[in-house]
């Protein structure tokens, strides 16, 4: 979503050391690869390909693929002048086309003009009723216009139609979460799971949900922070939230148990059972066959065994150590 | 001079650009981190740094209950408290004070009766503008009420906007590591940075 406020890191001016056109492209590749938002950095390295040194270093199709990404980071950056000169190229090779037209959208809700912009969308949308990314920018500019419940009735809209997108799963379970509405947002990380069932990250953000719903959520939040872990044994939110869980559950000082010492076969055990136990959906809601004490002991198992992986984690570290074990004292 | 309502809140330079920084780090996101500092027998609050805890996701409980007993544990063996929070929303031109902050500030306010909730505003690019780019609020009874910006300074404020101004230059908003930044690297430490260390490292 293009950025207003990209004026206040406008002043960061551009590295004035030529900058290698195949470094260039490296850095550009590994921006894309990692859905890094560095507009700073797009700018610098690849400017130079619009109608500078680089312009015929690489085929016509890579530079203009660049030259979109400049545009959009241009955007991003307040730099209206430059943005202008993008849309202009891309305008003179490929004119009239849906993509270019959606581009000079976005330069209108760059500016506020967002009557304009959605004039625009909506006329893509009316000579292409599937365009995914133009549905997509509708959303964003009624989010950016401040119409949430707006842009949440588009967003289930496009969803209706798109239940395989996790890019709009994952915005519209930010909307729900920034608006407290944990409940949609947990079904939200549980469609998301279904399309992308081993990511660690989604793991996390909907045991953190489900434990923000709290009550018997709780327990199924630390199934999930488990099902992390097993896939990344050194995630810090999965540990700490599997401490956090035993802290909830027991109600805090009083639950804690004397002893900090681990049980290893038993706890890794249990913990290795647990984590096999973990199902993602729906499913995963049923609450097993344990007793309350045997859950209790499941529960001291999986925080010592997080306590003891965040002081290894830590090793080395001696300020994040003592915050640690600060924390640990509470 | 000393009566509740006039006792001012006063921002060290290095809180401000460490704030700013933040949501300059993250323009399109929302963001947030907590005050910390102390009170002042007549009411006033000094904030001498300024934690960045979330971008992106702010509200979820579990991962800002460990930043918050791990900040107020730091507090302790630093002789300083918890004084207040700031948050930037993802709409910049959006100041209204959100739900989270206010449960934030509640909390907060039972420990520290001063305590300061900031919301940080779109800044103009050029340093024009005489007024700060923020809103602060403290609770009158159980309501969040705006304070007169005469009451809110920041410590050598010319100083400061300089100092931000050259941490931008540096891109060194990019340095700044959040408490969501060390979850992602435990390596990566999120309390006591600096201005100066940050654009000292990015240049």
């Amino acid at each position: 979503r293009p950025c207003s406020r990209g004026a206040m890191a406008n002043e960061a001016r551009h590295p004035q050391e030529f900058i290698n056109a195949s470094v260039a492209l490296k850095v550009l590749k590994a921006l894309r690869a990692g859905r890094v938002r560095r507009p700073d950095l797009v700018v610098a390295h690849g400017a130079p390909f619009l109608e500078g040194r680089h312009a015929s270093s690489v085929g016509a199709a890579e530079r203009y693929a660049i030259i979109e990404e400049v545009f959009v980071a241009a955007l991003d950056r307040g730099e209206a002048e430059l943005a202008r000169r993008c849309l202009a190229t891309l305008n003179a090779r490929f004119p009239g086309s849906k993509r270019v037209r959606s581009l000079a959208a976005m330069a209108d809700e760059a500016a506020g003009n967002f009557e304009a912009a959605m004039g625009k969308y909506d006329s893509i949308i009316e000579e292409d009723p599937a365009n995914m990314h133009v549905h997509k920018r509708r959303v964003a500019l009624l989010l950016s216009k401040g119409d949430t419940a707006g842009a949440v009735a588009a967003l289930n809209d496009y969803l209706a139609l798109n239940a395989g997108d996790p890019d709009a799963w994952l915005e519209l379970a930010r909307i729900y979460t920034a608006g407290a509405q944990y409940r949609r947002a947990a079904f939200c990380w549980e469609e998301l799971l279904l399309l992308v069932p081993s990511n660690p990250v989604f793991l996390c953000k909907y045991a953190e949900t489900l434990y923000t719903l709290g009550g018997p959520e709780v327990k199924t939040a630390r199934k999930y922070f488990a099902k992390a872990l097993a896939l990344q044994p050194d995630n810090l939110r999965a540990l700490y939230g599997l401490h956090a869980v035993r802290a909830r559950r027991a109600g805090g000082k009083e639950g804690r148990r004397r002893s900090l010492v681990m049980r290893p076969r038993g706890a890794m055990a249990f913990f290795r059972a647990q984590c096999c136990q973990a199902v993602v959906g729906s499913a995963a809601r049923t609450k097993g066959q344990r007793t309350d004490r045997d859950d209790a002991a499941l529960c001291a198992d999986l925080s010592e065994h997080a306590v003891a992986r965040l002081r290894a984690a830590y090793k080395g570290n001696d300020f994040n150590a003592r915050l640690l074990e600060r924390m640990l004292e509470l | 001079r000393t009566r509740r309502g006039r006792a001012m809140a006063t921002i060290s330079s290095d809180a401000f650009v460490n704030m700013m920084l933040h949501s300059c780090k993250h323009p399109h996101r929302s963001v947030n981190g907590v005050l910390l500092g102390s009170v002042s027998e007549d009411g006033g609050v000094e904030v001498s740094e300024a934690v960045p805890l979330f971008h992106g996701i702010l509200g979820l409980a579990p991962m800002m209950e460990v930043a918050l007993n791990q900040v107020e544990g730091y507090c302790a063996s630093v002789n300083s408290a918890v004084v207040g929070y700031y948050c930037a929303n993802e709409r910049r031109a959006d100041t209204e004070l959100t739900h989270l902050a206010r449960k934030v500030g509640e909390r907060i306010h039972a420990r520290v009766p001063s305590a300061l909730l900031i919301v940080l505003e779109a800044s103009p690019a050029s340093t024009a503008s005489s007024s700060l780019p923020l809103k602060a609020f403290s609770l009158s009874g159980s309501v969040w009420q705006q304070r007169d910006p005469s009451s809110v300074k920041v410590d050598d404020e010319a100083g400061a906007r300089a100092a931000l101004e050259a941490c931008l230059t540096a891109a060194a908003q990019y340095e700044l590591c959040d408490f969501d930044d060390h979850l992602d690297d435990g390596a990566r430490v999120w309390i006591g940075q600096k201005p100066a260390q940050l654009s000292g490292r990015s240049s």
